[in-house]
């Protein structure tokens, strides 16, 4: 089990965002979220990732609990997540941006940076190369050295995947990989996720393109007004009555 | 003509003062999101250290380093007893905070070293000829300890881990979080540049004209200028805008007169910022 989130729930002001939602992505698991806007599902991914404080629950990684951990601890600790409208660091490279986010530099150190140049350098190098298997991985060579800022919607998505890997994350949480992403690029997408999650990755993902979507995980959980409604296959799930409830109850 | 090459060089040396001093400001700035009031009493820290350690050392490379440290050390003292248990509030906290510390490191040197006006015990020399330009030796010390500040600044900025995690830190930082950089590292690094600039800065200035406590806190005005000129958060800018406004300042004094020399600084800024509001680097981007 690499994620078990237990009874997490956080209120903003008198509403219930996230209510008593318990779940958990086996190790290697490829687990998908949906349920109608504003049910609540990038708020449990702030609260997992600790963007956000949760008010209760607590949230496991390989069996530790990181509830206490910051934002920047439980990224270090395996787990990093995405964001729906995708963001970067506009003014670094693409390689940059993944450069920026490899755990653990020596060269983060001022004295090492003086007194140790060596070793900063040859650190340097590996992550360097780590960097370059991402991008070409990602097909995003053309654009290695171009200002994060100027990619296009869909890139940006890849580069936000790209960075998450060159953390060594363990656990993915992808928030609406295929929002504004055009056709051909949701099966790119969706190819280097089965390939990463071949490697062992696991993955949560939020997303409202149940097609792709359905097409991907192996279990999905539908979310509603802060609740988990339906556990299961997908299958299962878009055929629970609750859910399609949820969801034309959204609609009407 | 050769009178005119001397106020521009004159202009580019105290233009590198003001552009130091930007330097510094921007760096907190962009890393800690608020105004630091105290840059300029971080010069001032800055130009203590180098006349005592010069005076008992005399050697002026010697000073510069003192300086240099004397400012690392107070920076990151502010930081970790002041700045970093402000910054989960309201970045006018920090602000406020930053006045207080201005204070505080004054009235300590006021009481250290008195209030009377120091000088560097540096030499008495004839200025160099160059085609018919005069050189003052101390200019050139004075212009090659800031090149070589702005060297390491921009070499650990652009070409180190560190660098590029500040530069993640100031474009998204919460980002920066969720990607796993501790901000923690990030701005004990960012003090220890701005504090170790701004002493630079003041030591450059001490050794132009002369040392009192409230030198520094007399080039904050400009320096905002500067940085505000530079396109905030720009370190490239900041150093730009400092030596255009030196020079055009130095300029202009035979005809305006030394008084107002600073509120033509102030000119130039607002006619910048009329055509271009980001500044002369800066890139106006939306909200996020």
């Amino acid at each position: 089990m690499i994620l078990a989130i237990e009874s997490l729930s956080k209120a903003f002001g008198g509403l219930r965002v996230v209510d008593d939602v318990s779940l958990t992505v086996p190790d290697g698991g490829l687990v998908g979220v949906i349920g109608p806007n504003g049910a609540g599902k990038s708020t449990l991914f702030s609260l997992v990732t600790g963007f956000v404080a949760a008010d209760s629950g607590d949230v496991t990684l390989d069996g530790r609990s990181v509830a206490t951990l910051p934002a920047s601890g439980r990224a270090r600790a395996g787990m990093v997540r995405t964001f729906q409208v995708p963001r970067e660091f506009a003014h670094l490279t693409v390689r940059e941006n993944l450069m920026a986010a490899a755990p653990e530099q020596s060269g983060e150190r001022l004295f090492d940076l003086f007194f140790h140049p060596a070793a900063v350098r040859a650190q340097e190098e590996g992550v360097r190369r780590q960097a370059t298997d991402i991008i070409e991985f990602l097909r995003l060579t053309a654009v290695a050295d171009t200002p994060a800022g100027r990619l296009s919607g869909g890139q940006k998505k890849l580069l936000e995947l790209g960075r998450a890997l060159m953390t060594g994350a363990r656990l993915i949480l992808l928030d609406e990989p295929f929002a504004g992403v055009n056709p051909l690029l949701i099966e790119e997408i969706s190819q280097r996720i089965r390939e990463l999650n071949g490697r062992g990755i696991g993955f949560l993902i939020i997303e409202h393109d149940l097609g792709a979507l359905t097409r991907l995980v192996a279990t999905l959980h539908a979310m509603d007004r802060g609740c988990l409604i339906a556990t299961g296959t997908p299958d299962a799930v878009l055929s629970n009555p609750r859910v399609r409830e949820a969801y034309l109850g959204g609609a009407a | 003509m050769a009178s005119f090459v001397e106020l521009v060089l004159t202009g580019i040396t105290s233009g590198l003062v003001v552009g130091l001093a930007a330097l510094a400001l921007t760096l907190v700035f962009g890393i800690a999101r608020f105004a630091n009031a105290a840059t300029g009493d971080m010069m001032t820290v800055g130009a203590y250290a180098a006349v005592v350690s010069m005076a008992a050392s005399g050697s002026f490379t010697l000073g510069v380093v003192a300086g240099a440290g004397a400012g690392i050390v107070v920076a990151l003292l502010a930081h970790l007893l002041v700045f970093r248990r402000l910054a989960a509030r309201a970045p006018v906290t920090s602000l406020l905070a930053s006045i207080g510390v201005a204070f505080v490191i004054r009235a300590a040197i006021g009481v250290a070293f008195g209030h009377q006006q120091k000088v560097f015990g540096l030499p008495v020399v004839r200025p160099w000829r160059i085609f018919d330009v005069r050189v003052q030796p101390i200019d050139l010390a004075v212009v090659i300890a800031a090149a070589a500040t702005l060297l390491v600044v921009f070499l650990i900025l652009y070409a180190t881990p560190i660098g590029r995690r500040m530069r993640a830190v100031a474009d998204d930082r919460s980002l920066a979080r969720v990607s796993g950089i501790s901000p923690d590292r990030v701005m004990v690094t960012m003090w220890a540049l701005a504090g170790g600039v701004c002493a630079v800065a003041g030591v450059m200035l001490g050794a132009k004209t002369v040392v009192s406590p409230d030198m520094g806190w007399d080039m904050l005005l400009p320096a905002f200028a500067a940085t505000i000129l530079g396109g905030i958060g720009h370190p490239v800018g900041a150093v730009v805008a400092g030596i255009l406004l030196g020079v055009v300042q130095e300029i202009a004094t035979p005809f305006v007169g030394f008084t107002y020399k600073i509120a033509l600084a102030f000119f130039v800024l607002l006619l910048v910022l009329l055509v271009r509001p980001a500044g002369l680097f800066g890139h106006s981007e939306g909200a996020r």
